[in-house]
């Protein structure tokens, strides 16, 4: 799946917070997001699966194609948000079993056979590594789950519905470094048959797992490229003094 | 430091002695109902109709506590959907719109209409012009337009306490608005918003004013015809006291009326301590 950001600006009322975005993210891998607080970036995530016009006052200009369609064209912002999953911040279970809320997706879309359901749950489940925890209590509340375990869940809710590209909106910040190495390591599985694009406040994190890395300041591109080349030679001043730590 | 402990305790001991002031309050009224009225309160009081001359000086309340619950029925029934849907508006669809503003308003506004003038719009509108007489269901319909407000506030609020977060999980999986509120946001709001209908239905069943132009009368049959008009225990209560019928009577009554209030406020409070609960 091949994500293009044309020319992309977003206001919300008259206050501009993406200008000009330019970026081309082709086919698998994870795309990591970094930057300052309040630079834009989860602005520009939540525009790539059309959220982010749920806020009050959104207005656009530009183009952002998956695939070379444009999704701003139609007006049917549901069926690319169902292309485009999406994992937020604070992790979130919704108020009924471990299995329906990775069920939750599927049947909204008609899915109705009882075999086809319990083979997405396995599946979605067993992609999201959170399986062998849970198998024996599919049933239960998944507010009982831990957050780490409920990142996971929230994960395996996106992924039942077989997106082309997952969004991750910092899904590690409010997780303790063994569910955050639990999550790295399943995103670096899951990039080898989906586009991810991660949000991250983490330099370790995008330099641990992102195949390109992006860093945005004010709300637009400062310099993007390999992870590697940007980590280590990064061609602008502004990228060499935030990942040293100068300016954050 | 020893100020900043003095005056913490002044000011814990002030909160709570507030909260013991409106603990007197509600129990003096109880006690004080119960010491003049609690012997008039027997099987009988309950299970049969005022006699007597004046009438009401013996007998009971039963056709006005079956007028009460009749009345309070129809004025949920009446007030129940509109309101919700109405909260829904708000809660969901509205964004900020100035019409939504304009609606909010609106509400607060009704919610702050004395009682007398509800009763004086139901007089006019549902008695004379719609031509239902004085009635059941004239008097239903008034005491729904004054609780329609409160049943549209708590639930609005309701909805709006449920966890944004289902919202955005819901909207970025592409699932419509409308299923997401069925299958989780109203059940999630749904204690809150019950209990919130309970009290509509506790100040419907203890207002005089708008059922006194439009369905209360002094004596009534038990037919419960719509058509008809009915006795109920505010109004009973008011003109046994008012013209010097019966005290203890009106005490009994006045008993009888509060522990249904408490009774439905109670309920209302235990089922509101659910919320967000919903079995999960």
């Amino acid at each position: 799946m091949s994500i293009q950001v044309k020319n992309w600006s977003v206001f919300f009322e008259k206050y501009p917070v993406l200008h000009n975005i330019d970026l081309e993210f082709n086919g698998q891998g994870i795309f990591a997001v970094i930057g300052p607080s309040g630079c834009g970036k989860t602005t520009l995530l939540k525009s790539i699966n059309r959220t982010a016009e749920l806020d009050r006052g959104f207005n656009c200009s530009g183009k952002i194609l998956l695939n070379g369609e444009d999704i701003y064209q139609k007006n049917d912002a549901a069926s690319i948000r169902r292309r485009v999953g999406m994992v937020f911040q604070t992790p979130v279970a919704l108020p009924m079993s471990v299995r329906e809320n990775v069920l939750f997706g599927p049947r909204y879309y008609g899915e109705k056979n009882k075999r086809k359901l319990r083979d997405i749950c396995e599946r979605s489940l067993k992609q999201a590594g959170l399986w062998e925890e849970v198998k024996d209590k599919l049933e239960h509340p998944a507010g009982e789950l831990s957050g780490g375990q409920k990142q996971r869940l929230a994960i395996a809710r996106a992924l039942a519905v077989e997106p082309e590209v997952l969004l991750l909106d910092e899904p590690c910040s409010s997780l303790d470094p063994a569910s955050t190495m639990l999550i790295e390591r399943l995103l670096t599985q899951l990039s080898g048959t989906l586009s991810i694009v991660l949000v991250t406040h983490n330099l370790f994190q995008a330099k641990r797992v992102a195949h390109q890395t992006l860093l945005m300041m004010a709300g637009q591109v400062v310099e993007y490229g390999p992870t590697g080349q940007l980590f280590s030679k990064p061609v602008r001043q502004e990228t060499a003094d935030f990942i040293s730590g100068l300016t954050w | 430091m020893i100020s900043r402990s003095f005056k913490d305790r002044f000011l814990l001991a002030t909160f709570w002695s507030a909260g013991l002031a409106i603990l007197l309050v509600l129990t003096g009224i109880i006690g004080y109902l119960l010491l003049r009225g609690g012997s008039s309160l027997t099987v009988e009081f309950l299970t049969t109709a005022p006699r007597g001359l004046p009438l009401g000086t013996s007998g009971g309340v039963l056709p006005a506590i079956k007028g009460t619950l009749l009345l309070v029925l129809i004025a949920v029934l009446a007030a129940a959907v509109p309101g919700l849907i109405t909260a829904i508006y708000l809660s969901e669809y509205g964004e900020s719109s100035k019409f939504t503003t304009l609606v909010n308003i609106t509400i607060q506004c009704m919610a702050g209409i004395p009682s007398i003038v509800t009763g004086l719009f139901g007089y006019a509108f549902f008695v004379v012009y719609l031509g239902f007489g004085f009635s059941l269901l004239a008097g239903g319909l008034s005491l729904g337009i004054m609780i329609f407000p409160v049943i549209v506030l708590t639930a609005r609020d309701a909805l709006l306490a449920v966890n944004e977060q289902y919202r955005l999980t819901g909207a970025a999986l592409g699932v419509s608005r409308w299923y997401m509120l069925h299958r989780v946001i109203i059940p999630q709001a749904a204690p809150a918003i019950l209990s919130g209908i309970l009290l509509a239905m506790g100040y419907a069943a203890g207002a005089t004013a708008p059922i006194m132009v439009t369905a209360a009368v002094i004596s009534a049959g038990m037919s419960g015809g719509l058509m008809e008009p009915v006795m109920a225990l505010p109004y009973h209560l008011y003109i046994l006291f008012s013209q010097h019928i019966s005290m203890e009577k009106a005490y009994g009554t006045a008993l009888l009326l509060v522990l249904l209030l408490l009774f439905l406020n109670i309920t209302a409070l235990l089922l509101k301590g659910r919320q967000g609960k919903g079995g999960y």
